[in-house]
């Protein structure tokens, strides 16, 4: 009698033994399918980026290589055209800096302190920052061009920008161009959502914040006599010419 | 009595015993289903994996071909240009278009200045620990405001030169500058006054916070004699950037 329950005994564990051991390669198998669709995913993100990446290169590097054409054939005297693509170049290079008023479609974001309050430099910083990440393509904060050396501080009762001091009790205008398809839609709800998460940070502290579409927004150039302007610790690098 | 006893007894033994049995044959079905089912599907996935790895891998290379063809262009239309000078229409076209690629990040530099590096916090459990533990573009960011503030002339993130129209976001967990995708280690190098940008970057308190033992984020500030940042000419066509910008 011992021996026959014994025997059930086993039988019954082996039993429980099997269904562990399928129940557990069933879950493994789940959790192993669902990681590689994980990693597909993120491997399919990758090969999209590398292959706008490469397009944009390859634009640019056709470019580069018309450009070579025109220089060569007036090297040798056959076109003129090479001092008009200079000039383009350098402006295109002028405007790229920031050394260069523009005007275009755009937002203007108008910024108030309470009586009594003070502007936070990082809250400016947060504006700037975000609408850079939106696609802006030329950023102005009272009129100073933000520019990739531009700095935001705050410095007792003054805000440094390009090292031109503003007073912290007054308004502080940011203006930027952008798309004018974007504005509407995803822009300004965005920016909406900046300005929430600030006043909910800050509570009193946090300005009022006006935000509008523009259809004609100008940006001034940054003036050259701007510390944001220095580039004497900057070394052009040689490079070397290929064959 | 005792009879009626046994016999209940063995009834219930064989009750359990039947629903194991029942769950048993219940998950064998299921797992032989799934090997039947899945393995195909598995396979599929393998083999679309390994076709989407080499598609990746030939598309990195060919971007590393197109990096150094850049190179070579732009080196060709240095010497041609070069080969203008003296010739007193082109000498002060040539001089300006030089001095504006400096300062709009279109020339690659060298000087003195220092590499910030930043990484996630090792093995990081978002169970248990901040949020502030992996590097955000916010923190990016704040490396890069410090730098400007004490008078970076010219800032890289991740090998990228960063212009007046620098884009840094991020989408989800993953941070982008310029669209692309960036991956830790982040770096962020500068060429500036060295000491100043490296004290200030040591002091920061917010800096202080999220390297402490608690948050975990890993930094290090390395002085450089001779850093040397690329143009942003390797990063893509400036020109898709200013595309609105009609100058007055």
């Amino acid at each position: 009698m011992d021996k026959k329950k014994w025997a059930q005994r086993v039988g019954i564990l082996a039993i429980c033994i099997l269904l562990g051991i399928a129940l557990a390669i069933l879950i493994k198998g789940q959790n192993t399918s669902s990681l590689s669709e994980q990693n597909m995913q993120d491997l399919q993100n990758n090969v999209i980026e590398y292959q706008r990446r490469n397009e944009e290169l390859s634009n640019r590097n056709a470019q580069l290589q018309n450009y070579i054409r025109e220089l060569e054939s007036d090297l040798t005297g056959e076109g003129n055209e090479v001092l008009s693509r200079l000039i383009d170049e350098r402006e295109s290079y002028a405007i790229f800096a920031g050394l260069r008023s523009a005007v275009n479609s755009g937002i203007v974001i108008t910024l108030s302190t309470a009586p009594g309050y003070k502007m936070k430099d990082s809250v400016i910083r947060e504006f700037v920052n975000e609408l850079s990440a939106l696609g802006a393509q030329a950023i102005s904060i009272n009129d100073e061009r933000k520019v990739a050396t531009t700095e935001i501080r705050a410095r007792q009762d003054s805000i440094l920008i390009n090292s031109v001091a503003f007073d912290r009790e007054h308004d502080f205008e940011i203006k930027a161009i952008m798309r004018p398809d974007d504005l509407e839609q995803n822009v300004l709800p965005y920016l909406k959502t900046v300005s929430d998460s600030i006043a909910a940070q800050l509570g009193d502290e946090a300005p009022t914040v006006r935000i509008e579409t523009l259809a004609n927004v100008e940006i001034p150039a940054l003036r050259e006599d701007r510390i944001a302007y220095q580039y004497d610790l900057l070394k052009p690098v040689q490079q070397n010419t290929a064959p | 009595m005792g009879y009626s006893e046994d016999m209940t007894e063995k009834k219930k033994r064989s009750i359990y015993l039947s629903i194991l049995m029942l769950v048993l044959g219940l998950a064998l079905a299921a797992f032989i289903r799934s090997l039947l089912v899945g393995r195909s599907s598995i396979n599929d996935l393998v083999s679309a994996y390994q076709e989407t790895v080499l598609e990746y891998e030939a598309l990195q290379a060919q971007n590393q071909r197109l990096i150094e063809q850049n190179d070579l262009l732009e080196s060709k239309i240095a010497l041609l240009i070069s080969n203008l000078d003296g010739d007193e229409s082109y000498e002060e076209v040539i001089k300006e278009r030089e001095y504006y690629a400096l300062i709009s990040g279109m020339a690659a530099v060298e000087g003195s200045g220092i590499r910030v590096t930043l990484n996630d916090r090792l093995e990081y459990d978002p169970a248990r620990h901040p949020i502030e533990a992996i590097v955000h573009d916010k923190t990016v960011l704040h490396v890069i405001d410090i730098l400007k503030a004490k008078g970076a002339q010219a800032i890289a993130f991740n090998g990228t030169r960063l212009t007046a129209v620098a884009q840094i976001g991020c989408i989800g967990p993953t941070i982008l500058c310029y669209n692309n995708r960036q991956m830790p280690p982040y770096v962020i190098e500068a060429i500036g006054p060295m000491e100043e940008m490296a004290s200030a970057i040591a002091g920061d308190a917010y800096l202080n916070h999220i390297t402490s033992s608690e948050v975990g984020i890993r930094m290090s500030i390395n002085l450089v004699e001779n850093l040397a940042l690329p143009s942003f000419s390797r990063t893509g066509d400036y020109r898709t950037l200013i595309t609105l910008l009609e100058a007055r």
